[in-house]
């Protein structure tokens, strides 16, 4: 199995990266050197230790109801948040919405104001 | 770029074309489960906190963090997926989903895709003209995204992470349905089993049941399937029936164009009444499914499943059917009393404390149903218990009240939640049966009302049910009708 640079870019694309054409032919030729690597282990005779069914099988532990959410921090999700108002992330408005700007343009980080200085 | 579908309900195409294609629906149901923390992190699912206070490393996909499994949700999870008769798998797979949106933080949803949680289910749809067998594909667990607001803030939208992580089945039906009014009775109908089941809440306008229905229209005894559309933001059961009925049209205004329907994701706009593309429809490889590298397969003990099964609440047609089979109730009735859970057993309650099912259920959907719709609430929050409500029927079947002081005394139960006895007792309400005090009211009306009784003798007969009204608030409703129009016969008649 391998993959094309066609098929790179398409997984670049969906992914939002924009890996130029040296980039591109790098990152095929990395894949398909982790294909070929899988490939050998997928060569691996394990009929006789059992797959992943069996050796996980203990592991599908359920979370005990007492465990308590990790915290944030104290700067909480704004304290990461690239635009925050009255509690909210703020993002640009889709663009199917209004004529406002396209999801991938990003939104800039500033002091609190919503993207555009978003107004209520 | 897609062909701008946008159109208004009620410009329905052609009849011949109507006549010669038909509808395929298939619709994918999600239903937020009824636990209180989340599916992989122990955060609220508490629905109307403040916006992302229910945040954690974990549903906000931060380096470093591993999600683990709630129990509660998995077995709600396979309970729905007993009831429905689906084939749950005692190994199932955890798969990312990757997408970009602003309210999924990872980058990812984390869902099942090639190793459900169960498959091969059906259901039986029933409406007026007969039932119908609904086959469903398949039933998977996976998390909520947070969610979009986008009319907080003029220019941009808000987002709200605390619905990140909550639990969700998706039910994906085969794509059986043929027509709107199909479609909208399953959704109503898998919805009161799922009530039932006690597996969510399924309150639409909190978005813990939505739906999404793929359609497209193929010429009537075709089997194959013809490119679809997906409709999305359908809020209601009345406005997935529109929306149906809407985008249906629209693709049969393309068809007889001589045009061919794209594969699209449509929002339906239910104040516009109208269809609005939303984007080009990604084949599900886009997503990029694989599985997910932080949870272990999900490994369910055929004996929990069997337990699981065997815990199973009667299902509302069942019930219905027993209803009318053992308590000799029209099919009606049992539908109407069926429509919830606690409705039936609120029913069942006072039924059994009375002995006698037709009276309660002509109370429960009478005077009950209108006071709890009065008061918006449902059989499970209303003030009036079943035995307090059997107590009011004795006193009406008793003779002790007449039946429209009996309403009247349920109001004042519902508005004080005492008991019936008290407030006939306190306000005086006994049906009055002495015939001497029930002729004197009848005379006193009769006599302030000398030209309505000249006309009643001149031949307008209708008035008796005024003279009647006018006796009966004379005596705060307390007359025995029965005596009052018997007195009031032999005097206007005499």
């Amino acid at each position: 199995m391998s993959v094309s640079k066609d098929e790179v870019s398409r997984i670049a694309e969906l992914a939002r990266l924009r890996p130029d054409e040296r980039a591109i032919e790098r990152l095929t030729r990395e894949l398909n050197g982790i294909l070929d690597h899988i490939q050998v282990l997928e060569s691996v005779e394990l009929e006789e230790i059992g797959g992943d069914e069996e050796t996980s099988a203990a592991s599908s532990g359920f979370r005990p109801r007492e465990i308590e959410a990790d915290r944030l921090g104290d700067r909480g999700p704004e304290g990461m948040a690239p635009a925050w108002r009255e509690g909210f992330f703020l993002v640009p408005r889709l663009p199917a919405l209004d004529q406002g700007p396209a999801l991938d343009q990003g939104v800039e980080p500033d002091s609190g104001e919503g993207p555009d200085g978003a107004e209520r | 770029m897609p062909e701008t579908p946008s159109r208004r309900e009620g410009a329905v195409g052609e009849a011949r074309m109507a006549e010669e294609m038909e509808a395929v629906i298939g619709l994918e149901i999600h239903v937020q489960l009824r636990t209180d923390q989340k599916l992989f992190c122990p955060d609220s699912t508490r629905f109307g906190d403040a916006p992302n206070t229910n945040v954690c490393p974990v549903c906000l996909g931060l380096p470093g963090a591993l999600p683990t499994i709630n129990e509660e949700a998995v077995d709600l999870a396979v309970r729905a997926a007993v009831a429905f008769g689906c084939d749950v798998h005692e190994t199932s797979v955890f798969a990312r989903k990757n997408y970009f949106y602003p309210d999924l933080p990872k980058g990812y949803q984390i869902s099942q895709f090639e190793r459900p949680l169960a498959t091969g289910g059906s259901f039986r749809v029933r409406m007026d003209d007969g039932e119908s067998v609904v086959r469903i594909r398949r039933i998977h667990m996976e998390e909520d995204a947070g969610k979009s607001v986008h009319d907080r803030f003029r220019r941009a939208t808000a987002v709200d992470l605390n619905r990140a992580g909550t639990p969700l089945i998706e039910f994906v039906s085969e794509p059986d349905l043929t027509s709107p009014a199909q479609a909208r009775a399953y959704l109503q109908q898998v919805k009161r089993v799922i009530e039932y089941l006690d597996v969510s809440d399924c309150n639409m306008e909190e978005g813990s049941l939505r739906v999404d229905a793929n359609v497209s229209i193929r010429p009537r005894g075709s089997t194959t399937l013809e490119t679809k559309t997906e409709v999305k933001n359908m809020n209601s059961f009345s406005g997935v029936e529109k929306a149906l009925t809407t985008e249906i049209a629209r693709q049969m205004e393309v068809t007889a164009a001589g045009g061919a329907v794209e594969h699209m994701t449509l929002l339906w706009d239910e104040v516009k009444g109208e269809v609005r593309p939303m984007r080009t429809k990604e084949e599900s490889h886009d997503y990029r499914y694989f599985p997910e590298p932080d949870l272990p397969p999900l490994r369910l003990g055929r004996d929990r499943i069997e337990t699981l099964r065997a815990e199973l609440p009667e299902l509302p047609a069942s019930r219905a059917d027993r209803f009318v089979a053992e308590l000799g109730l029209p099919v009606y009735d049992a539908e109407v009393l069926t429509a919830s859970r606690a409705l039936a057993d609120y029913f069942e309650a006072v039924a059994a404390q009375r002995g006698d099912a037709k009276s309660a259920s002509n109370w429960i959907m009478g005077p009950v149903l209108a006071a709890m719709k009065d008061v918006g609430l449902d059989a499970g929050d209303f003030p009036v218990p079943a035995e307090a409500l059997a107590d009011l029927i004795d006193l009406v079947e008793g003779d002790t009240i007449s039946h429209n002081v009996g309403k009247g005394v349920l109001r004042k139960m519902v508005e004080t939640g005492e008991e019936a006895g008290v407030i006939v007792e306190r306000e005086g309400l006994v049906q009055v049966r002495d015939s001497d005090r029930i002729e004197a009211w009848v005379d006193e009306v009769l006599e302030g009302h000398p030209d309505e009784v000249a006309r009643f003798r001149g031949g307008e007969k209708r008035l008796q049910g005024y003279f009647m009204g006018e006796v009966m608030k004379r005596s705060r409703g307390k007359a025995d009708p029965g005596e009052v129009a018997r007195l009031l016969a032999r005097k206007l008649e005499g």
